[in-house]
């Protein structure tokens, strides 16, 4: 059996072009395609692992391909993109189940009243089964994340079988970055648009006059979010230039409670992300800092002149550096020695493999060993 | 101008992309095509719409009119773009009536 025999003509290449094509994704990094297929349904996954253990080829499972961290970058693989198994499969009252490759605006878009509510910057084209893989967070982090919304996944484990999964047993799937297997159909939990809350936004001339009114609002049950852009991001964002947090309230206490005014105030993000990437910042990083050491890591970055913004409840921040420059080294060094850490949103991939530790990296390999033994799927991302 | 920095959010603009949904029939696809200076006869795939340009973050141009004329230019093309390329001398029309 052949590739070109389980994915026919149509499913099947092994050009140069499609090999250049897919041998990089939205990152840096540039890899080795041998072969890409393109799957239409579970018998032809099961059949792929099957060929891969015979003939030990390693595969990169491939969704919208919008890793920054090599994700989805081959090491002499077989690309297997999931873009043609985005069917729908079944709508219910509170849930929907799709297959992998499925588009999350689309989904929406198609929903109504009732939609997926987590939604990253890469929205128009991010795949359901990418985002359960990276566990990702939307822009409004008061949602979660994704894996908070799966209810069920079927997967093709790296031992060629076929598992449909309900929780608990569906999370050794979520995150792991495509390692331990091939997320096939996902079922999610959908939830109204309609929501209760509100937003105020503050301004501050100095970081520790913000952290003192951060402080105040820590813990209280009424706060879900509270959203930071330093000085020079606010800038960016046309503000003035001086610090800013964005907080959001359960209930009216906030000032901002237009449903399109807080549309404008969720997009905040995606507008400085773009705005950023545009201004050559093509490092932009995502430590998670405990609340007691955030004071000084902020001042840290702004003594470096870095801009900065994140989610201050969270501890998650994203420090944005030009391209090239040697600085995340440094900080990483500094979240090392402050017993914090270096990844929390944008995954590890190839890039950041070093930044996964403790009880995180042991988890990881005995899922690795229960499910993908071989280590056929995504070979060398996330830990060696 | 912005260069394209291979960020793949326009691919769900292209018309190609969302039928065929190949990457290497996706803007992105085709910007790698570029920069390798690999000249296929799937560029032709690209409609030329413009979608991509419109939507694009970073306001990047793409140059993928500039990119179809160098195709033409290293001999690769399909026949019916030679077969329009030749009425259009002949009569000025890309189908081939004359007055």
């Amino acid at each position: 059996m052949t590739l070109r025999s389980i994915f026919g003509e149509g499913g099947f290449s092994d050009s140069e072009i499609d090999r250049l094509v897919y041998s990089r994704d939205a990152g840096d990094l540039e890899g080795e395609a041998m072969a890409v297929v393109w799957p239409k349904d579970v018998k032809q996954l099961h059949a792929l692992v099957g060929y891969a253990k015979r003939q030990d080829y390693n595969l990169v499972i491939r969704g919208a391909g919008t890793s920054l961290q090599g994700g989805c970058v081959p090491v002499k693989s077989i690309i297997v993109d999931m873009s043609k198994m985005n069917k729908v499969l079944e709508i219910g009252d509170d849930f929907i189940v799709v297959q992998a490759g499925a588009v999350l605006d689309e989904l929406n878009h198609r929903l109504g009243d009732k939609i997926i509510p987590i939604k990253p910057f890469n929205h128009a084209v991010c795949t359901i089964g990418g985002m359960v893989a990276m566990n990702c967070r939307g822009m409004d982090v008061s949602k979660g994340r994704i894996g908070d919304y799966v209810m069920g996944v079927d997967v093709v484990d790296g031992t060629g079988k076929y598992m449909k999964l309900k929780n608990p047993t569906a999370k050794n799937f979520v995150g792991l970055e495509g390692t331990t297997g091939i997320i096939a159909h996902v079922k999610l939990k959908l939830v109204s648009k309609k929501e209760y809350r509100s937003f105020s936004i503050y301004n501050f001339n100095t970081l520790s006059s913000m952290m003192e009114k951060v402080e105040k609002f820590r813990g209280k049950e009424e706060i879900k979010s509270i959203l930071f852009f330093d000085d020079l991001a606010s800038a960016m964002l046309g503000f003035e230039e001086k610090n800013h947090i964005v907080v959001e309230f359960l209930g009216d206490k906030g000032v901002i409670k237009d449903v399109k005014e807080i549309e404008r105030i969720l997009s905040f993000k995606e507008v400085l992300y773009h705005k950023l990437r545009k201004s050559r910042f093509g490092q932009i990083e995502d430590p998670k800092i405990d609340s007691d050491k955030m004071a000084g890591f902020l001042y840290w970055l702004r003594k470096k002149s870095v801009p900065v913004y994140g989610h201050l409840c969270l501890g998650v921040v994203h420090p944005c550096f030009k391209e090239f420059s040697k600085l995340p080294t440094e900080m990483h060094e500094l979240v090392e020695t402050i017993k914090c850490e270096n990844a929390s949103d944008f995954g590890y991939g190839f890039k950041r493999k070093s930044f996964l530790k403790g009880e995180k990296k042991v988890k990881h390999k005995i899922l690795k060993e229960q499910y993908d033994p071989k280590d056929l799927l995504n070979r060398g991302k996330v830990h060696e | 101008m912005s260069k394209c920095i291979e960020c793949g959010l326009c691919k769900e603009v292209c018309p190609s992309f969302k039928i065929l949904r190949r990457e290497s029939v996706s803007p992105r696809g085709f910007v790698i095509m570029q920069k390798k200076e690999v000249y296929d006869k799937i560029f032709y795939l690209c409609t030329l719409c413009g979608n991509c340009e419109k939507v694009c973050p970073y306001e990047a141009k793409l140059g993928f009119l500039e990119f179809r004329e160098k195709c033409v230019d290293e001999g690769i093309t399909t026949n019916s773009n030679t077969k329009t390329i030749e009425n259009l001398k002949k009569t000025g029309n890309p189908y081939g009536f004359s007055d």
